[in-house]
């Protein structure tokens, strides 16, 4: 069953599939400033500067809004990695998830936490497209995008990128078959 | 289901995998199908079919699909 919790928009919890997503909030900046420097993640990214705890205070007031939403998720009381959508605009935002270490990857409990996430983004924030850039060398992250309903949208992919849309009635149709394992093994 | 459906089974969850590439000797974790997402409809098909939940660590201590045949059997 969902659980949306809603004290302050700033305090925003999701249980869901046995995932926890809370919002990043202020408190938190130390902790995914290490993640987001560490090795591990930092080669995945775009941005591969050194991020100073100013330059990420100063991301955090950029994002703490109705526009973006990141949030940490956790399974079994265990921090997994970061997953937001953001600059959204006309129901449509950008998505994209890392992890906090490699030991999660392309395990089940990242499904969840994709699967958490995007049923809040489509059921609640009512978006009707999540768009994402995902690297063409990365095959496993292409491999769950299209597992999610992802197409790609040719004209605005690169060397480099694939430009992936999910729309919400391909998400749904796709996934289907995951969320009712996942109803059920719990 | 003996050893065989097993693998005939697991061969069947995958859509973009040709048939021959998945075999006991398989790597699975190295086929490119291979996702988060996979895991977890391998979990219900073990689900389905031995009526066992799968753990992390049962995928973290098997490489080829031999050796999670054998966890499976082996607790089953």
């Amino acid at each position: 069953m969902t659980y949306y919790k809603l004290i302050k928009q700033q305090n925003l919890q999701i249980n869901k599939f046995n995932i926890t997503l809370r919002r990043v909030s202020f408190n938190d900046l130390e902790l995914l400033r290490g993640w987001r420097n560490s090795d591990y993640v930092n080669k995945r990214m775009v941005f591969t500067e050194f991020i100073t705890k100013e330059m990420q205070e100063k991301w955090f007031e950029s994002i703490n809004n109705d526009f973006n939403y990141y949030f940490i998720a956790e399974f079994n009381n265990e921090s997994v990695g970061v997953i937001n959508i953001k600059n959204i605009n006309n129901n449509v935002g950008e998505g994209a998830i890392y992890l906090a270490s490699d030991k999660f990857e392309n395990t089940h409990i990242v499904a969840r936490m994709v699967l958490c996430f995007n049923d809040y983004v489509f059921d609640e924030l009512k978006l009707d497209l999540i768009c994402s850039h995902v690297r063409r060398d990365n095959a496993k992250a292409i491999s769950s995008t299209i597992g999610q309903g992802g197409i790609e949208d040719k004209e605005k992919s690169t060397p480099e990128y694939i430009y992936f849309k999910i729309k919400r009635e391909n998400y749904i149709n796709k996934t289907i078959k995951l969320r009712n394992i996942l109803n059920k093994l719990k | 289901m003996n050893r065989e459906e097993f693998l005939k089974g697991f061969q069947e969850q995958f859509e973009d995998t040709d048939e021959s590439l998945i075999t006991f000797q398989t790597k699975y974790k190295d086929l490119e199908e291979w996702s988060s997402m996979m895991a977890l409809i391998i979990i219900a098909f073990i689900d389905e079919n031995y009526s066992k939940s799968l753990s992390g660590d049962d995928f973290k201590n098997s490489t080829t699909i031999e050796e999670l045949y054998q966890i499976l059997i082996k607790n089953k």
